[in-house]
Order: structure tokens, then sequence, then C-alpha cells
């Protein structure tokens, strides 16, 4: 009986199918508001916590701390500023330091930050050498696999680089780097990166106080460079000796537990460098960006209200409109609860028909975001979150909750009323 | 056999109606006549098991229908009473096959589909097996509705004002229908009718007087 139940209330719900076409779409946004929301959250999380080394402290420029933090570890910042190295190793040589990893930035290919820095950035970052390389030299560069996939870089290929982060900066026409490396990394953000050494970025814009240099003699220091330690390049660069080589930040992994309460204090009142947190900076970030979030989660809560309110209207009155064929189900053998259970059949497939559109409609368009507009990745991935199965249950507690009361309604009536 | 004993009904608006005991062997015919307002409808629905009498007991093939659960009343109907209303609420968006199908499984039967093609032969809509209820005639769709009627062979058919809206051909028709079925598959029928026409196919009648 069951079966012929619900097969009927299927053929009821398709003849029926454009009154609940409303219902559904409302169902649907909800579902995608609900998931977009959930999908942003894990956007998040895979970008910037997952799979990311635990770096305790950032030492920079004054300015921004948030600024330096996006700017230093994620990449998605200007610099507030730079620092000399020379200070910036004073600190990563505090015994309360394990590891102090210098960068520089200022440089970038097709809007792809190239970084330098040295071999601790490998070890910090747990890059895999799919080739033997060591790190590179003057002018030489690591990509990660997926980076060299979408640059069409193999081993030996050559690229310019551009002065500033954006796609449209300046080429420095003199500066050729040749692909040494090709690596893979747990952590999206060096996925992102072109990896060069510190030289290369003094030497990139020390070419730039020195733009009459010749193409040759550029050549001749490249080849030169790559026997010299980072500390005599600012002679090599016939650069004032007086002048201090300069980072763009430091990235601090801390020996101890105690440095978290002195170190950065220390840093930030005793020096003209600035230190801050990574992790007070991004809760200080989501903070902000909670709210938005949060203001997305009502939104669904509100539509999903509406679902509910328009979906057991709509039940409602297919209820009354179809009193005589629920009677006729009784007359024929049908108990209340079948009855019942076949009124409640029509909420669900309203919800499921609205599950199933907003699923895919949510999935689409992120995967749509993330690979055509925000370039992400270059592979339509598939991927569904444990989370999503609260969001879409809930959704059909709805459903079911919209046609209860015309459920009871349909249980309690009197069949005799009903036909009369 | 239908046995009616001390069987009494009280109206809400306070009218009340007292039906004369009778009995009714398996297979026979019985027209129940009488003016509007006389009960024959009200005891149709009692027949049917969906309206409670204020008083008395009906038997119907040895079980007492009102000393029966209501879920036990719903499954006893399905099995051993079809009913016929005169609107005859087939549900428009099924197939006249899956309106006859709908009425097996709400009963818990299992016929073969040859059986469901024999009975629609029997009435003439074979050809219409695939047709939504909603597109046919109403004689085409009073025949489906004696089709969904007889398809769980119950024992009784309780037909309400079967012929009321029609002409005297159609009458004849189903009149003769209601015959034929009553000796092929040896169903009884219980119409409720105040259509003098039905004396002529139906000699046995009960008339009820206010």
């Amino acid at each position: 009986m069951i079966v012929a139940l619900i097969k009927t209330a299927l053929l009821a719900f398709r003849n029926k199918f454009l009154d609940h076409v409303s219902n559904i779409f409302l169902f649907a946004m909800g579902i995608t508001v609900a998931l977009m929301t959930l999908f942003f959250y894990k956007a998040i999380e895979k970008n910037i916590f997952d799979s990311q080394p635990k770096i305790d402290l950032v030492i920079g420029a004054k300015g921004s701390p948030l600024q330096l933090v996006l700017a230093s570890v994620f990449h998605i910042e200007n610099p507030t500023g730079n620092i000399s190295k020379k200070t910036a190793d004073s600190i990563a040589n505090h015994p309360f330091v394990k590891r102090g990893v210098p960068i520089s930035i200022g440089d970038s290919y097709k809007g792809i930050r190239i970084v330098g820095s040295d071999t601790n950035f490998t070890n910090l970052y747990q890059l895999n050498l799919i080739n033997k390389s060591n790190f590179p030299q003057s002018f030489e560069a690591w990509v990660s696999n997926d980076l060299a996939e979408k640059l069409n870089f193999k081993l030996g290929s050559t690229f310019v680089s551009s002065h500033g982060l954006t796609e449209d900066a300046h080429q420095h026409d003199n500066n050729f780097y040749t692909i040494t490396g090709i690596f893979t990394s747990n952590s999206e953000i060096a996925n992102k990166l072109i990896i060069t050494n510190l030289s290369s970025v003094w030497e990139v814009h020390g070419n730039i106080e020195k733009e009459v240099e010749t193409e040759h003699e550029h050549e001749h220091e490249h080849e030169h460079h790559q026997e010299h330690s980072s500390s005599e390049v600012l002679e090599d660069l016939g650069l004032e000796s007086s002048k201090e080589l300069e980072i763009t930040a430091m990235l601090v992994q801390y020996a101890s537990p105690m440095a978290m309460f002195t170190l950065p204090k220390s840093i930030n009142n005793n020096t003209f460098l600035q230190a801050a947190s990574p992790v007070i900076e991004l809760n200080r970030l989501f903070g902000f960006i909670s709210s938005g979030a949060e203001a997305l989660k009502y939104f669904s809560y509100f539509i999903f209200l509406l679902a509910l309110i328009t979906t057991f209207i709509s039940i409602y009155n297919s209820v009354r409109q179809r009193k005589f064929e629920i009677a006729m189900m009784r007359i024929m053998g049908a108990g209340r609860w079948h009855v019942m259970f076949f009124v409640l059949i029509e909420g669900l497939l309203i919800s499921l028909c609205g599950i199933v559109l907003g699923f895919l409609g949510s999935h689409f368009s992120f995967l749509y975001i993330n690979t055509r507009l925000l370039n992400q990745t270059n592979d339509l991935e598939i991927f569904f979150y444990p989370e999503e199965i609260f969001i879409l249950i809930s959704a059909l507690v709805l459903g079911l909750l919209a046609s209860i009361i015309p459920g009871i309604v349909s249980y309690r009536a009197d069949v005799l009323k009903q036909i009369k | 056999m239908i046995q009616i004993r001390n069987l009494h009904h009280q109206y809400k608006n306070s009218k009340s109606i007292i039906y004369p005991d009778f009995n009714l062997q398996t297979g026979e015919i019985l027209v129940l006549k009488g003016d509007s307002g006389t009960g024959k409808s009200t005891l149709l629905y009692i027949l049917a098991g969906i309206l409670a009498p204020s008083s008395g007991n009906i038997l119907i093939n040895e079980h007492n229908l009102y000393a029966q659960t209501e879920s036990q009343r719903d499954i006893f109907r399905s099995k051993n009473i079809g009913v016929i209303f005169q609107q005859l609420y087939l549900i428009p968006y099924l197939t006249v096959y899956q309106n006859i199908k709908l009425a097996l499984d709400l009963a818990g039967n299992k016929v073969a589909d040859e059986e469901i093609f024999e009975i629609l032969k029997a009435l003439h809509i074979q050809d219409f097996i695939s047709n939504k209820a909603s597109t046919l005639s109403h004689g085409m769709q009073q025949r489906v509705a004696i089709a969904r009627a007889i398809i769980n062979k119950p024992t009784w058919i309780l037909a309400d004002e079967p012929t009321s809206s029609l002409d005297d051909k159609n009458t004849e028709s189903v009149c003769k229908l209601f015959q034929e079925i009553n000796q092929k598959y040896k169903i009884g029928f219980i119409i409720a009718s105040h259509d003098s026409r039905l004396k002529s196919y139906f000699p046995k009648q009960y008339i009820l007087a206010s």
C-alpha cells in the first residue's frame, strides 16, 4: 500500500508541478544561500588554516599589523614597508626563536608574487622538489607543480619579472628568471608563489637604481652572484656599502611558549619594527567576515521561513482541493495514517526538488566562481562537506513541517463530510 | 448476507430515522427508494461503514460492522464492499488503469493485469486503459468507477443515485451493466435511488418513507 501511495503522490505532484514551482525555488534559494555560506567558510579554512605552516609571529615595518600578516603570510596585500635584514637576523637568532624565515617581495609575474627567501622557506613550507635542485640562486626560481601547469613552465623555462604585485606592473626587461625547480607542497599559499633567493630581489631593485648597466654586464653579474653569499650582494651591486640590506618581513616560529609573552611586546616597544601575531590578526579579520556571513545565514533562515509558509499554504490548498480524492482513498481501504503519509509525501517532494536544485545550483555556482572568476583551479573538482548533510536534512524536515498541518487535517477528516 | 436490526440514526439537527429490520441474501439486488430526506443515502453510508448509526446492528457477511474498530472497518470495506457515488470521485490525473490499480493496492489485493483488462473489456472501456480519467466522458467515467468498485471482487456494491443524471438510454445501459456484473461475478447491489425507471430492471425495491 505504501508503494501505491508513493506512486500516486508522485503522479499528483507531477500533475500539480507548476503550482509548486515557486515553493521549490524558495527551498532551492534557501539551500543555495546556506551552502554558499558554508563553502565560503570552507574555502577560507582551506586557503588560510589548512595545511599552512605554523607561523607564530611576523616581523616587519611599522604599519597595520593585519596588513603585515596578509602581505607576508597570505600574500594578498601590499607590504607595510621594508626592514633591516641585520636587525631581523638578530631577532631570528634569539634563543626563544626556533626558526626565522626572511622574505622579500615586491615583484611579480602575471600577477603571481615572486618571493625571495632562503632555505628556511623550504623547511617552513615543506616544499618537496620533483627534480634535484639546490635552493634557487640569483635569477633562478622554483614554482609548484600546479603553477608550472598553469603558466606552462618547464625546467629551464624563463620569464621576465614585473615590478609591483599586479598584472599590469612595469616589466624589468633585463631580468630573466630561469625555472630550476618544480615542487609540491601541502600549503595552498606556497603553491601559488614563485620562489627565488633574496639576492634576486635585491639585485632587481639594485638594477632599477642602476638602469644604465648593460645587458652583458648584467649577465656577468648574474653568473658571478651565484657564487656569492647574500651578504656580499650589496657590494657586487655597486650600491653604497653603508646601505643595509632590507627584507619585507621575517616569519618567526617560537622555540618556547614563553616567547609569546615576551617577544612581540619587546619588539613592538623597543625597536622600529612591528611584530604581529597571525592568530590575533586573523581572529580580528574573522570578526569582520563573520558578521557578513552571519547576515547571510539569517537571510537563508528568512528564505527557509518563506518557503515553509508558502509550501504550507500550497499543500493546505491542495488538500482542500483534493478532499474527494483523499476521502475516496479512505473508502477504498487507506487508513488515517495512510492519507496523512500521502499528504506528507507532497511536502517532502517539494523540499526534495528544492534540495536537488539548491544543491546542484550552489555547487556549480561555487565551482564557476572558483574556476572562472577567481581562477583558483583549472579542474572541476567534485566536493562534498559533511556539514552539507545537516543543511539538506534541515530543508527536508522543513518540507515535512510545512505538510504536517495539512497532513493532520487529512488524518482527522471525516470521510463523509468530505464527500458530501 | 446483510442483516439490519433495530437500526436508528439521529442527525445533528435532531431529525431521526428508524429503519425497519431486513435481510438481504448474497447476490441479491435491492433498490432503496424514497423521496429526498428519507435516509436512502444515509443507509448506504452506514452500510459502507463511514457513518456510525446511533443504535442498532448491521451484520455484513456475518461481521458486525460497527463492533469493529475504524481501521478494521477500513480493511473490511476494501475487501467486501464497493462503493459507487453519484459524483464518481475518480482521481482525475490517474489513468483508467492507475485508478483501478490503486483500488487493488489500497485493498492489499493482487490481480494480474489480464484480469483488469478482462473487466475493462466487459465494461467496454478497454480501449481507454491509458487515458486519464479526467479526459473521459461521464458515461465512460461511470464505467471506470464501476470497474474500480468490482475489481476487488466485493460481495456487495453500494451505488448512490447511479442514474439520476442519465437519460433513458444511458440508464438502461447502466442497469444492464449492473445485471451483467451481478450474474457474472455474483456481486449483490444496494442501489439508493429515487429514479422510478429502475423498477423495470430491479424488481426488489425497498421504499423508505419519511
